[in-house]
């Protein structure tokens, strides 16, 4: 038998793993197999990638179907001790695209274990305002 | 030659030596042929043999009287063969053939576990239940959702085998009155194919997983994923 349990897992090694894609609804093929492949080499169970690839999907055409022409988008994944951390982004939406209370909300927080959303940057004259939501994905707590 | 052959009865002792003898006498055809195949990744001896094979069914079918030389009707025959031989083994195809297989290997063990877990099983664990490479589960079960990504979006019912899945939802209609626009969302859920609905329900309004679902309804957690999908996709296109 193999001792694959006693073995951390052999992911990014708590890297942060960063991509950019166009904000484009084909591009939501490229996050969904992305992101569940870093979900499984971090040992997620196989029902949290699942649920990842659900949430990413409704998280991300939110974003996209507001975001300007020709934007690009930021997937960020970062992997902590107890759960699996990630942002996505996209520059110059300025309203809230994900509202609590909403089916859209009410699927992404049925999906991870914590969804927040973010405005970034100064707005006006500076870089554009970036909006973004973050999920996080928690680790199966093994020592049950 | 030929001539000789086809004169002689079908059946004759005869007629299978003449016929062997122009098979023997092509041989070096059917070598050149399989040696311009070199290389390419299949052993030389299993060209050779499928190219010999192509050259009796070029002796088997050519017909003498159609006025064409066996050699320009054998050549493209043995070639065929030669090539239909790469279609169906080569490597391009035996690698997904291989992930395909440990991928049905990964779907019992996944529903295997599942329910002795009581939870869906994690890479790690599934490598150490069927003795695998760990990094060699991770592959395969990334190539099997990359697999079943494609189908999402090919999707579409067809598959509506549903059984009386009614009795199964509880309380979840209750649940929906917390969403902000439940009286927009109510009436799009009510046109759902009735299992798109049940999966929907159980997985948002009753909190069950993925794999639980999959249980209840008699279907596989991958089935479950691509069903969300599919309806999530819709539902977000109709409360645009």
């Amino acid at each position: 038998m193999s001792e694959a349990d006693n073995q951390p897992a052999p992911g990014t090694h708590g890297q942060p793993v960063e991509f950019i894609v166009p904000a484009r609804l084909e591009s939501l093929v490229i996050i969904r197999t992305l992101v569940s492949a870093l979900g499984t080499l971090e040992d997620l169970d196989l029902d949290a990638v699942a649920d990842l690839r659900l949430a990413l999907d409704e998280a991300c055409t939110a974003l996209i179907r507001s975001s300007a022409p020709n934007s690009r988008l930021t997937v960020t994944v970062r992997p902590r001790e107890e759960d699996l951390w990630i942002s996505v982004s996209v520059p110059g939406v300025e309203d809230d695209v994900l509202r609590p209370g909403t089916f859209s909300w009410h699927v992404i927080s049925s999906l991870t274990d914590a969804v927040e959303t973010f405005h970034d940057g100064a707005g006006a004259d500076g870089p554009a305002r970036v909006y973004g939501i973050t999920m996080t994905a928690r680790r199966l707590d093994t020592s049950r | 030659m030929f001539r000789e052959l086809n004169a002689l009865p079908v059946d004759s002792p005869k007629r299978e030596r003449a016929r062997e003898q122009i098979v023997r006498r092509c041989m070096p055809l059917a070598e050149h042929i399989a040696h311009r195949f070199d290389g390419r990744g299949e052993p030389r001896e299993d060209i050779a043999q499928v190219a010999r094979l192509g050259l009796v069914n070029a002796v088997n079918r050519f017909d003498v009287e159609c006025g064409s030389d066996f050699v320009s009707f054998a050549v493209p025959t043995i070639m065929g063969e030669v090539r239909r031989h790469f279609r169906d083994n080569s490597w391009a195809v035996k690698v997904p053939r291989r992930l395909k297989e440990l991928h049905l290997q990964l779907g019992s063990a996944t529903a295997e576990m599942s329910q002795r877990l009581g939870r869906a099983p994690t890479a790690s664990e599934l490598a150490t239940e069927l003795n695998l490479d760990r990094g060699e589960v991770v592959e395969a079960l990334i190539a099997g959702s990359g697999y079943n990504t494609l189908s999402i979006d090919s999707g579409g019912g067809g598959d509506d085998d549903s059984s009386p899945l009614t009795e199964t939802l509880g309380s979840g209609d209750a649940n929906l009155d917390r969403i902000e626009n439940h009286e927009v969302l109510r009436p799009l859920l009510d046109q759902l194919p009735e299992r798109d609905r049940t999966v929907i329900i159980l997985r948002f309004f009753e909190s069950l997983t993925q794999s639980q679902i999959a249980e209840r309804v008699g279907i596989s957690q991958m089935h479950v994923s691509r069903l969300l999908a599919r309806t999530l996709a819709r539902l977000r296109d109709e409360l645009k």
